[in-house]
């Protein structure tokens, strides 16, 4: 039978790539790749594997569509992927790097909202006096669509964030927003308070539902996984 | 029932039949649903940047083709066609079929719910099931005990406004009942916060909202009215009343004994009740105050007709009155509306 190559896709650049290597090496599995800056590369012993250096968010689209077997991403994206993507793909494993939580933040001058309940109340307030829709500016639209709906907030427009979210409500893009925060240092130094966080995410391994059966795929998951 | 059937005893009763349009502008669909409704919308921009959506849902088509038309009188149509939705996370069709019909602009409304709920029962008659259970509630009865509970007024209008969103509105009750939504130390911090925007020019703006608004919020939560210990009874009220189901003839006395133990000074008189109050044949009639709770424009009557298949209750019919629709969807004037829609997978 043909050996078909399998593909594990980990996280290409600063921190988190370091910490992600050290989950290979910690389970015996060596990367070796051409250079530095090469994004390909292949496991010492396993000549049917192919490692790919990816983005975290193509990483999670790579395992929904079986193109990778198996991967290191952040479990945020995953949880913000869409369901077509998400329920193909298995969660295998949480570590303990790459934490932070999905917070909604609202502006430190709003003493008077401290929680979910307020800012239900506050965007109504919003459609009333403004006649507009209160705006969210956020990178996680399906998460945040989500809370607002078992928060019973309907009256929110999302806006689209692509980076430095934390001061889209001083610019006047939005005026609360949804976002990651570590030690929440950079919400503060921004103003912002949270008030609920949505999810608690660190980086995860996940597999391919489609290849995670293949007898190779399950020996590196069980190593990947101790 | 062939729909050919359907139609000619809605003609019969004087609706007449309309084509809706199966494109709607999206604001129409938020301003009536809210933000949390576009996850299910099919929409696009026109070369004007305005958003389009395929229509997913006839009724509210069918409300701004009234408004549109700048009819003044009466007006009783029906419509049939396929609205569009994402759906979540089953694989269901996106495509729903759907009927309704409706009477817009009357002046007695008393009137006009009688012969919607007539005609509902004349579809059930003309269909293949056999027995059947006709539930007729009104939010308004709802409304009316929310306003004599002794709660702030904001927790009255907060309850009001999620009454049409079960599981909300349940984790609002569980936090009335618990005051698990308070922080103490939260509140001292954001009262410090709050003295240092009484030094500020209340014009100002923060993030969308002005320190006035900000403050006048503030000092109604913190100082004007504040949150009782608990509110623990209010919720065992608002709970026992939900749960009041009872043959119609029986209800105006079993709600006004209830109100009167509760001592709410509410008294309910006929006007609620516009159906002759005997069952039907196979029909039984009953008051059930926890019906139709899933669609938050209606604004009085609210009923369904139910019938037994494959050992399930299903949801024949539903409908009711929803008078502020049309003023919320850009009607000029106040414009009295009450309908009914069809469940045509049962049909």
């Amino acid at each position: 039978m043909k050996n078909e190559i399998i593909n594990i896709a980990t996280l290409s650049k600063g921190r988190l790539k370091i910490e992600a290597e050290k989950v290979f090496k910690k389970s015996g599995l060596k990367i070796v790749s051409k250079s530095e800056r090469s994004l390909i590369g292949s496991i010492k012993g396993f000549p049917s594997v192919r490692v790919m250096y990816m983005n975290a968010v193509e990483i999670i689209e790579a395992l929904g569509k079986g193109v990778c077997a198996i991967g290191i991403s952040g479990k945020d994206l995953w949880r913000e992927s869409e369901p077509s993507i998400q329920s193909k793909v298995s969660l295998i494993k949480e570590f303990n790097w790459g934490k932070s939580d999905l917070v909604v933040a609202v502006p430190t001058s709003w003493p008077d909202c401290v929680n979910s309940a307020d800012l239900e109340e506050i965007s109504f307030e919003f459609y009333k006096r403004k006649k507009r829709l209160m705006r969210c500016a956020t990178k996680f639209k399906n998460l945040s669509q989500e809370w607002f709906n078992e928060k019973g907030i309907t009256q929110y427009e999302l806006i689209s964030s692509l980076g430095a979210t934390e001061n889209s409500h001083i610019i006047g893009k939005s005026d609360i927003i949804v976002d990651l925060s570590s030690t929440g240092e950079t919400l503060r130094q921004n103003n912002l308070k949270a008030i609920d966080s949505i999810l608690k995410s660190s980086a995860c391994l996940f597999s391919s539902k489609k290849l995670q059966n293949q007898k190779e795929v399950k020996k590196i998951i069980k190593l990947l996984s101790k | 029932m062939k729909s050919e059937k359907l139609f000619n005893i809605l003609k019969s009763k004087g609706f007449k039949n309309i084509e809706l349009d199966n494109i709607i502008e999206s604001k129409f669909v938020l301003k009536r649903s809210g933000g949390n409704f576009k996850q299910y919308l099919f929409s696009f921009y026109d070369q004007n940047l305005k958003e389009w959506s395929l229509v997913p849902d006839l009724s509210v088509s069918s409300v701004v083709k009234f408004i549109q038309s700048n009819i003044k009188n009466k007006t009783k149509w029906f419509y049939n066609g396929e609205a569009y939705r994402k759906q979540n996370k089953n694989y269901n069709s996106p495509i729903i079929n759907q009927t309704g019909f409706e009477i817009f602009a009357s002046n007695n409304k008393l009137k006009d719910d009688k012969e919607i709920i007539q005609t509902s029962i004349e579809i059930f008659s003309n269909s293949n099931f056999k027995k059947g259970e006709l539930n007729i509630s009104n939010i308004e009865i709802f409304f009316a005990l929310v306003d004599k509970l002794s709660l702030p007024l904001r927790w009255k209008d907060r309850i009001k406004r999620h009454f049409c969103r079960e599981k909300y509105f349940n984790q609002l009750l569980k936090k009335l009942s618990s005051n698990s939504d308070i922080n103490p130390a939260l509140v001292d911090k954001d009262k410090k916060i709050a003295e240092k925007l009484r030094k500020k020019n209340s014009s100002t703006i923060y993030s969308g909202r002005s320190v006035k608004d900000i403050l006048a919020r503030f000092d109604l939560k913190n100082y004007k009215e504040p949150r009782l210990a608990s509110d623990k009874k209010n919720v065992k009220i608002i709970k026992e009343f939900l749960k009041i189901s009872c043959p119609i003839d029986k209800a105006p006395e079993l709600l006004n004994k209830f109100f009167k133990k509760n001592k709410l000074n509410l008294f309910i008189g006929e006007d609620y009740f516009p159906v002759d109050r005997k069952n039907k044949k196979n029909l039984k009639i009953k008051f059930s105050a926890n019906i139709n709770r899933s669609l938050e424009y209606y604004s009085g009557m609210v009923f369904n007709i139910t019938v037994n298949k494959n050992k399930k209750q299903n949801v024949l019919l539903s409908g009711g009155r929803y008078d502020g629709l049309l003023k919320n969807l850009g009607s000029k004037k106040e414009t009295t509306a009450v309908g009914a829609a069809l469940n045509m997978s049962l049909i």
